[in-house]
């Protein structure tokens, strides 16, 4: 593997370090006293945050406290030797408000965005440069960058083995050389005993089921399916071939389809089924047919049950599948994402199908290479690995992309995969109108967490003991975000605002720090409700636990009682919010 | 005897089609269809075949090498799904060129 910068030539990897230790300080960029009126950041930054040093003035001590109390911000850390000062607003402020605000001042040397840098992860897979749809640098005459940012999204991500992704469809050449390390393995059947060890019904299912033949190998016979499976999950930077959208992931070959291509809607159904019941969290779809399978529908609603994201192809016939019906493409589930075709100038691709209801967005579906098996069959090459076009192709690559979220954030259902995969596209014009997102797949920003203002209220009062009122602790994912002396004995709003990924669970934490658990120290804090941007959520309800603070720091929802809204010993409430309320 | 016993098969399987009551929004039905036309351009991930009355299918199956141009008789299937996604599509068993 190697490291290339993109974003910022010549920036080493001591400087990434730094910068991810959120204390990165260059002298480009940095506003100057007396620059001109408002103005907006151009690089990535972190929001609400800048770096800040103060001068040393003659015969005074540093103008920082003066210049927080004035402005209205706090410094949250101070790097040692250059005497710079990451600060943050205490009102909510923007990056260019409080940069504008600080190099006013007179004590102020400079002051600058914390700005973000990245790095690209190239993998050392020979035939990656041919790869365009994952890394486009106009290698194939197309547009640079009119791709999925792979290498972008590797810095970040490349892969889990906890995530299998079912390939449904004409099964997989499971021993080709850049797949096999990436193959899913039963582990709760015994290979060859004729005997159904983990009672699923299928006996010796160590590789998963070929529903075409209904039998145990679901080896690939025409090509198709081990092409997608090279594009969802061909083992990255292992020095051969190709590489998937996932490096490390778990491929589950599952056959239905014969070795001409077809299949049947009672075979598609058995084949979803099993994926969803044998823990696979996302299958690939690369076929449909146009008539609607009330068969296959009650699959995908009890693989949307057992929690497993359905993505699906939108179809080869130039279509409007908001007029002319494409099933599955067109199915109502919620764990069902629609995939369009883009070239490689972010066109939609000729062929494809689209639907600005029903088809989801696009990705890469023209001239993908991919791996196919060696032997002899419809789509078979000697070489390993060969070219295709279709919505088959691009929809592998968002189910790899779906793989990579999944292996971030653990916790997600396939509604949060779907919409993140959604809300995170590179919009692109030739899919206005034409798919629900209006963009392509970007795998990087999918990846990455962007940081939206998000006003929290936690409703509380307290009660005093010797004049001491409760103190009150805020935490997001276990980070604290606020600290509020409850000094009113009635309910009054405690409001702040932090940056927080949007469409993401959070757990919010409200801590009462100081109550003494002796009598007399017997103050209390009462929580009434907490809400995250609208949604007020009530302690005592569900998705609230209770650690009461007796020292093994388990919610472990002790004492919560429907409707109980106090905490009478040093304790906390955790409120796990859904994706949804941000 | 034997005769008795296909009276009741056959009643069996029309008490069983009676008896179906989901909604009949699945409108394939398996039929061996035979067609002469040409093999044309245009199929993306499968062969384009225009018949001589102009109705166009994507194939699969083994089609000999035939290739674009090639006027040819055909019988197959008209697959229920499969990885075409481009129009109707038949399972081909049989093929052959014609002049």
């Amino acid at each position: 593997m190697q490291t290339i910068n993109k974003q910022s030539s010549g920036l080493n990897l001591l400087m990434r370090v730094v910068a991810l230790a959120g204390l990165v300080f260059i002298s480009a960029g940095a506003y100057a006293t007396g620059s001109g009126p408002a103005f907006k950041i151009n690089a990535a930054h972190v929001p609400g945050e800048v770096l800040v040093k103060f001068r040393s003035l003659p015969g005074q001590a540093s103008d920082a406290a003066a210049a927080h109390a004035a402005i209205g911000g706090q410094t949250m850390d101070i790097l040692p030797v250059i005497n710079a000062h990451r600060i943050r607003g205490t009102r909510n402020q923007s990056a260019e408000a409080l940069m504008q605000a600080y190099a006013k001042r007179a004590g102020v040397e400079y002051a600058e965005p914390n700005y973000i840098y990245t790095t690209q992860v190239v993998p050392n897979d020979p035939r990656f440069a041919e790869m365009w749809g994952l890394n486009n640098i106009g290698q194939t005459g197309g547009t640079a960058d009119a791709d999925v940012d792979g290498p972008e999204a590797w810095d970040k991500k490349t892969g889990s083995t906890a995530v299998t992704v079912a390939i449904i469809d004409t099964g997989v050449a499971y021993n080709h050389a850049d797949l096999a390390a990436n193959m899913w393995l039963n582990l709760g059947e015994i290979a060859g005993n004729g005997i159904d060890d983990d009672g699923n019904g299928y006996v010796d299912d160590v590789r998963g089921w070929d529903f075409a033949n209904n039998d145990n190998n679901p080896v690939d016979d025409q090509g198709h399916g081990t092409h997608t499976a090279g594009t969802v999950g061909a083992v990255g930077n292992n020095a051969t071939g190709v590489t998937g959208v996932a490096w490390q992931v778990k491929i589950m070959p599952l056959k239905f389809l014969t070795a001409s291509g077809a299949g049947s809607s009672l075979g598609a159904a058995r084949a979803i089924l099993y994926a969803s019941a044998m823990g696979a969290k996302i299958s690939n779809n690369s076929w449909g047919g146009g008539a609607y399978s009330q068969t296959i529908e009650n699959a995908i609603a009890t693989a949307n049950q057992r929690g497993m994201l359905f993505v699906v192809a939108a179809g080869n016939s130039n279509a409007n599948n908001d007029t002319t019906s494409s099933y599955p493409c067109n199915s109502p589930q919620p764990n069902v994402l629609c995939v369009a075709a883009t070239d490689h100038n972010d066109n939609k691709a000729s062929f494809s199908s689209y639907g600005a209801k029903n088809v989801d967005l696009g990705a890469p579906g023209v001239s993908i290479l991919s791996t196919v098996p060696t032997g002899t069959c419809g789509l078979c090459a000697s070489s390993g690995y060969r070219f295709l076009n279709g919505t088959s192709m691009s929809t592998p690559h968002v189910a790899g992309a779906a793989a990579l979220v999944l292996a971030q954030f653990p916790n997600f259902t396939p509604v949060d995969i779907k919409n993140r995969l959604m809300q995170t596209v590179d919009p692109v014009p030739s899919l206005t109108g034409r798919t629900v997102t209006g963009g392509r797949l970007n795998v990087n920003r999918a990846l990455t967490i962007a940081a939206t203002a998000t006003p929290i209220t936690v409703v509380a009062r307290g009660t005093p003991v010797n004049g001491i009122y409760p103190i009150m602790v805020v935490r997001i994912d276990g980070n604290v975000v606020g600290t509020f002396n409850v000094n009113s004995s009635v309910f009054a709003d405690y409001a702040l605002s932090v940056n927080v990924a949007a469409a993401t669970a959070h757990a919010i934490d409200i801590v009462f720090t100081n109550d003494g658990f002796a009598a007399p120290e017997d103050r209390n804090l009462i929580v009434q409700s907490l809400r995250v941007n609208a949604t007020a959520f009530l302690p005592g309800t569900a998705g609230v636990t209770y650690d009461r603070g007796e020292g093994n720091a388990a919610f472990d929802g002790v004492d919560v009682l429907a409707g109980q809204e106090g905490m009478w010993w040093s304790g906390a409430l955790r409120f796990t919010i859904p994706s949804n309320a941000f | 005897m034997v005769g008795r016993f296909l009276a009741l098969a056959l009643l069996s399987i029309l008490n069983v089609a009676c008896a179906d009551t989901v909604a009949p929004k699945s409108t394939y039905e398996s039929t061996m269809i035979s067609l002469t036309g040409v093999l044309i351009e245009g199929g993306v991930e499968c062969q384009l075949f225009q018949a001589n009355d102009g109705r166009e299918y994507t194939l699969m199956g083994d089609l000999k090498g035939l290739k674009n141009g090639d006027k040819v008789q055909l019988s197959g299937e008209e697959a229920e799904v499969s990885f075409c996604m481009q129009g109707k599509t038949l399972s081909v068993k049989v093929i052959s060129k014609v002049k």
